[in-house]
């Protein structure tokens, strides 16, 4: 199994490591040059500098072979293209996305991506569970 | 029916949505304003609509909303009290108008939707999945092709 990830933040290399770790090849693409380097020294060659929304860096990243395309970054228009290009250019067929605004959670099942994560929904949920009995005055 | 007792659809003017208040949605804001269109132009800087000339505002030729076209509920709010028949993605940044105009081609359903985009591989992909893409880069490069023949004339 071949993963390219858009995204070096703490999640997208949270996946890459969980995914080496579980014996899956991984390769993430991240515009930040320092967060590229200090990936690169912690888990291996694994990261590039590119723009997961350029063709030119998609194929540099091996997106071809790629069995599975996860977006996460923090913004829904980026995580979005670049999943619909693996997908309609390159015939990924796993595509997962993370979603901050919670309305578009199903528009983008609309538009093919496979999974997806709806981050501000998942965090306002699990807050409202942890703090209920805080917050929330019994009658 | 109009006056010349002729269709009114025939000569209905347009309703149009713009996203973004830039140098591009502007110019086309202007243009379809001065030809008999109602434009809206949305923008998620509010500060951008001092640019609109104030007659175009006061006499409601253009009306500036403020919005995220990223947003389904923006987009919804900009076109509920007018039937939008045309929808154009201008904003600066190419993510930005592909998202916004496949939400207002599959869950606003405005008729007829442009994108405007800044990379020819991106206009291939889209143009293939049925976005209607204009690209900046080439069309300003025909344009600077054409004027360059025509003064060699």
């Amino acid at each position: 199994m071949y993963t390219v990830i858009l995204g070096g933040g703490l999640i997208g290399t949270g996946i890459a490591r969980w995914l080496i770790e579980a014996g899956s090849e991984v390769t993430i693409i991240e515009n930040n040059s320092d967060k590229v380097h200090l990936i690169n020294s912690s888990l291996g060659d694994v990261a590039i500098i590119g723009d997961a929304l350029k063709i030119h860096d998609l194929e540099k990243a091996g997106i071809e072979r790629a069995d599975s395309f996860v977006a996460t970054s923090s913004r829904d228009d980026i995580n979005l293209m670049s999943c619909q290009i693996a997908k309609e250019n390159y015939g990924v067929v796993n595509t997962t996305s993370l979603v901050f605004n919670p309305g578009n959670n199903d528009f983008f099942k609309l538009l093919g991506i496979s999974t997806t994560l709806n981050v501000t929904d998942t965090i306002i949920e699990s807050i409202a569970s942890a703090t209920a009995e805080t917050f929330v005055e019994e009658v | 029916m109009n006056q010349n007792n002729e269709p009114a659809h025939l000569y209905r003017s347009r309703r149009v949505l713009i996203l973004g208040c830039g140098y591009i949605g502007m110019d086309i804001a202007l243009r379809l304003s001065e030809s008999g269109n109602l434009v809206k132009i949305m923008d998620i800087d509010s500060s951008t609509f001092s640019r609109i000339p104030i007659e175009r505002l006061e006499s409601n030729r253009i009306q500036a909303v403020h919005g995220d076209g990223t947003f389904a509920d923006d987009l919804r709010r900009a076109s509920v009290d007018h039937q939008i028949d045309v929808f154009i993605a201008a904003s600066g940044v190419t993510s930005v108008n592909i998202i916004s105009a496949q939400l207002a081609q599959h869950i606003i359903k405005i008729p007829n939707v442009l994108c405007v985009v800044d990379d020819e591989d991106i206009e291939e992909i889209y143009s293939q999945i049925g976005l209607q893409i204009l690209n900046r880069r080439k069309l300003a490069v025909e344009h600077i092709l054409i004027d360059a023949m025509e003064q060699n004339k």
